[in-house]
């Protein structure tokens, strides 16, 4: 287990993580299902980002999701949303993502909830942060069964967007629009480099150096136990009771 | 479509031999208006329903307004259209703001100075000339004054 012995868990070194990529005085928004990304924002409203515009689409509290469903994708269609966050029963190596079908399109083995919307955010959000908790080879494959979105887009698309980085459990990779490929940024503390190649189902760009995910900070630890855990378990009180943050 | 160059007609693809206009979005760096009430969480009650579009496609929007109310707006938007923090950027405290035109319930449009103002307009000078005597170099506060003290006026 990779978190053992570390003093944090998972969901705090992804929030803590995420909470880097967000900029102050943009807009900023998470989907359903996204008590990482909510934590990590919220990490950065509380740090270095006060002024940061934050939607959790769907949210019930206002203070969480001021404006309605429409307009935070009326904000995406205009190019002003900066960050979002998406998942995929699968992920490709070329950052497809699925979300449609897993099988056969026609004669799926397991039909999944569908796109959500993420046919229009990943080209039109200016970065998308990937996260997965789950890195197997099951889910990281060579091509996806469906492609619900494309990671990149050849030809004439308008697409101002696309995928920025991928959080798992036991990496950190950043994605290449120029190559449409993954690059191995930081490997999480306590996993190793052949690790992550073991339970990657498809080839992925490792430079010679690569250092340790950043551990959270006392700061950011502190806010994560407190505060933060609190607005979050007023959304996903499950996660938190389940011990999503952990302690 | 003369006055509109920049509108494009295309076949509707769905309607066949018929023609559709496209309209480019309105983009604008800053969006202004004037409104009733903002409240402390940055909540803005404007006049009109359309405002809240202004805000939503503005870079940067900016409410000035009569009143700042301690409570939520959104939870009680009596009297206008309630636009979210949110999409508002700032928002500036000027009561009698709308001046000269008015605010529904609060004061009427002042028409002597709108035709002042209308007979100034009508030429580069003139405008030039209001604008040196009513707005460049004078305070919010000079300018009610001369315009004849609101506060009273209500």
């Amino acid at each position: 287990m990779p978190f053992e012995g570390t003093g944090y868990t998972i969901g705090e070194l992804m929030a803590s993580r995420i909470s880097q990529e967000v900029r102050d005085e943009t807009f900023v928004g998470t989907g359903a299902a996204s008590p990482g990304p909510m934590a990590g924002v919220l990490l950065a409203k509380a740090t270095h980002a006060p002024d940061v515009t934050y939607v959790a689409i769907g949210a019930s509290d206002p203070e969480l999701n001021p404006i309605s469903g429409k307009e935070a994708f009326d904000l995406a269609q205009r190019g002003k949303l900066d960050l979002f966050f998406l998942g995929g029963a699968q992920i490709d190596a070329e950052g497809n993502i699925n979300l449609s079908v897993i099988g056969d399109h026609d004669a799926p083995d397991l039909r999944l909830p569908g796109a959500a919307g993420s046919g229009m955010l990943y080209y039109m959000t200016n970065r998308i942060i990937l996260f997965r908790m789950e890195h197997t080879k099951r889910v990281f494959v060579e091509k996806v069964d469906f492609i619900t979105s494309p990671g990149a887009s050849d030809g004439r698309v308008h697409r101002p967007g696309g995928p920025h980085i991928l959080i798992t459990n036991l990496c950190v990779m950043r994605y290449l629009g120029d190559t449409k490929r993954f690059e191995l940024e930081s490997v999480n503390e306590g996993v190793t480099v052949e690790e992550v190649v073991e339970n990657t189902g498809f080839e992925i760009d490792i430079p010679a150096d690569v250092p340790m995910t950043q551990r959270p900070t006392p700061e950011h630890l502190s806010l994560l136990r407190s505060s933060i855990k609190e607005k979050v378990a007023g959304i996903y009180p499950a996660f938190v009771a389940g011990g999503g943050f952990g302690a | 479509m003369k006055l509109h160059q920049n509108w494009k007609v295309i076949e509707d693809p769905y309607n066949e031999g018929e023609d559709i206009v496209l309209v480019p979005a309105t983009k604008p760096d800053i969006g202004i208006i004037h409104a009733k009430k903002a409240d402390k969480w940055g909540n803005v009650l404007a006049p009109g329903y359309e405002d809240r579009m202004v805000a939503q496609a503005s870079e940067v929007f900016i409410a000035t307004v009569e009143e700042i109310v301690d409570y939520n707006l959104m939870d009680d938007p009596r009297g206008g259209y309630p636009i979210p923090w949110a999409f508002v950027s700032r928002v500036v405290l000027v009561p009698h703001g709308a001046h000269p035109a008015g605010m529904e319930d609060l004061y009427d449009i002042d028409d002597e100075h709108f035709a002042e103002y209308v007979k100034a307009a009508k030429t580069e000078e003139g405008f030039e000339a209001y604008l040196d005597r009513f707005v460049r170099g004078h305070t919010e506060e000079e300018y009610q004054v001369m315009v004849g003290g609101l506060v009273a006026a209500t």
